[in-house]
């Protein structure tokens, strides 16, 4: 047994158009094993976030295989996919344009524990109050909007919504990228504290090393779609190999 | 010899909402020295974005002001553009997506120094070069699309400096990069301070950063200063508990990691 959760195996993905190619994902290979949390750092255009839409099949490789629990991702049928898709979930940066801002906060948790049939209806509204409680809000948040509350509760709310579907793994892309420092703290602690009490795994992308760091037990080092290094945190940030995780490391600013 | 550029006095700025009055600013005090280097750092709410909208005169009409702000430095007060340039976090939304790239630097300059057409082109060449854009005449006839997100906000900064502004106001204007570029864009800044005769106010939320970069920081939180002074000293002795408290949450190499490869089953 493993314990890999997630194997991807020579991912690649080009976008071409006017006469112009990217290589937005050049034979990406890497494994996340459960309760691992793997960061992703990169500069822009590294192709870190084209890399977690990929796993998420919101746009789809030109080579590569993906394997869920040894399942291999890619070749799951429409049907096979809606039900397997709550094992992935996503947490965007921008959380106010991650919802509907029409609806309520407790229909946004609730709708995927409608989609993906978690508990029956009657069971619903306790799960949705679980669900508020896990991320550190209260109850009768349930019936603001969106548009109502704090930029880290909402994406505590995204939060919340993620793991209404009980993934197995949580692609946070840029997640606390937007909030202030004080607020980025305390949700790094949140997902530290869920990952420890349920098995989660986390793939973290950042832009910032330094958080990156905090909170992951391995890193990969992106540059040009290509992973360029991979290893224990502790050793990546402390003696980068790569001349790009050599350079973002250097530039991570401190007061000390 | 210290000379004062700016002299603000008991400044406060409050928006007009449903619920009565909400301050942005509240009694603010604060000198700008000429040719120093100013970090503004708070979180969001802080006022500090407040602070550099009213020191460009950019204040949104219904914003209801009250205090001093005179610029000993200047003699009048200044004109955004001509006498203070200023660059916000998302280039994409202050660059214009259809004029080139060479109209928009040059703009400045033909309004405030009163170029033509072509002297203004060669201007925007001169500073889309100091700004260390690659191929700057061909630069100039591109648009900005056609820029990486880094490139796009030297491009904001060769506008911004265009009329030969005394002071530069960068507010977030690195935040959205990633830590390689925004290293680069810091260094660019100091530079064109530094070589350029200019006052730089660095608005910020990372105090990392500010202690990086500036001579001075003052410390803004819910509307009001809570302290300033020089940067080594705000950082090494800080006097108030919040500035103590943004020094403990910030993240660096040095904070200590949440994992350890123990946790993984």
């Amino acid at each position: 047994m493993s314990g890999d959760l997630l194997m991807v195996e020579g991912l690649s993905k080009r976008f071409a158009g006017r006469g112009r190619s990217v290589r937005a994902l050049d034979d990406v290979s890497f494994s996340i094993r459960k309760g691992e949390t793997l960061g992703i750092v990169g500069p822009s255009g590294s192709g870190k976030s084209t890399l977690a839409r990929v796993l998420l099949r919101l746009i789809e490789p030109d080579a590569g295989r993906i394997l869920i629990d040894g399942e291999d991702w890619r070749s799951l049928s429409p049907k096979a996919l809606r039900h397997r898709r709550g094992d992935i979930q996503m947490v965007f940066q921008d959380p106010l344009s991650a919802f509907n801002p029409r609806t309520t906060i407790g229909k946004a948790i609730m709708d995927p524990l409608r989609i993906h049939a978690v508990g029956k209806r009657h069971s619903r509204m306790a799960a949705l109050a679980e669900l508020l409680q896990r991320v550190g809000l209260s109850a009768d948040m349930a019936s603001r909007r969106i548009h109502e509350v704090s930029g880290g509760q909402r994406q505590r709310v995204a939060l919340a919504r993620a793991l209404a579907s009980r993934p197995r793994l949580v692609v946070l892309d840029e997640a606390l990228s937007a909030l202030d420092v004080s607020l980025r703290g305390q949700m790094l602690e949140l997902l530290v504290r869920l990952q420890r009490d349920e098995g989660i795994s986390f793939l973290f992308i950042g832009h910032d090393p330094a958080v990156v760091r905090m909170i992951s037990h391995r890193v990969a080092v992106m540059d040009q779609g290509r992973i360029v290094e991979t290893g224990d945190a502790d050793a990546v940030f402390s003696d980068p190999r790569s001349d790009t995780g050599k350079a973002l490391i250097a530039a991570i600013p401190t007061w000390r | 010899m210290t000379k004062v550029l700016c002299s603000i006095r008991d400044l406060s700025v409050a928006y007009p909402t449903p619920t009565g009055a909400q301050h942005a600013l509240k009694s603010v005090s604060l000198d700008i020295i000429a040719g120093e280097k100013l970090a503004i750092i708070g979180e969001s709410g802080s006022g500090k974005s407040t602070l550099s909208l009213a020191l460009t005169g950019l204040l949104a009409r219904q914003a209801m002001v009250d205090g001093v702000m005179s610029w000993p430095g200047l003699g009048s007060a200044p004109r955004a553009g001509r006498d203070i340039g200023i660059v916000f976090q998302d280039p994409g939304s202050s660059l214009n997506p259809v004029l080139t790239i060479g109209d928009q630097v040059g703009e400045g300059a033909r309004r405030h120094l009163g170029l033509g057409r072509k002297a203004a082109r060669d201007k925007a060449i001169e500073l889309l070069s100091r700004v260390r854009i690659p191929q700057p005449e061909k630069a100039a006839g591109a648009y900005p699309h056609q820029f990486s997100g880094g490139q796009q906000q030297r491009i904001a900064i060769a506008a911004a400096i265009a009329a030969g502004p005394a002071v530069l106001i960068a507010d977030e204007a690195t935040s959205a990069l990633d830590t390689i570029v925004q290293a680069e864009i810091a260094a660019l800044l100091e530079d064109l301070v530094t070589n350029g005769d200019m006052t730089l106010i660095f608005v910020t939320h990372d105090i990392g950063l500010a202690a990086s970069l500036a001579d001075r920081i003052a410390v803004f939180r819910t509307a009001e200063l809570v302290e300033c002074g020089d940067a080594r000293s705000v950082v090494n002795a800080p006097r108030a508990d919040y500035t103590r408290q943004l020094l403990a949450t910030h993240i660096d190499l040095h904070s200590p990691r949440l994992v350890g490869a123990a946790d993984v089953r």
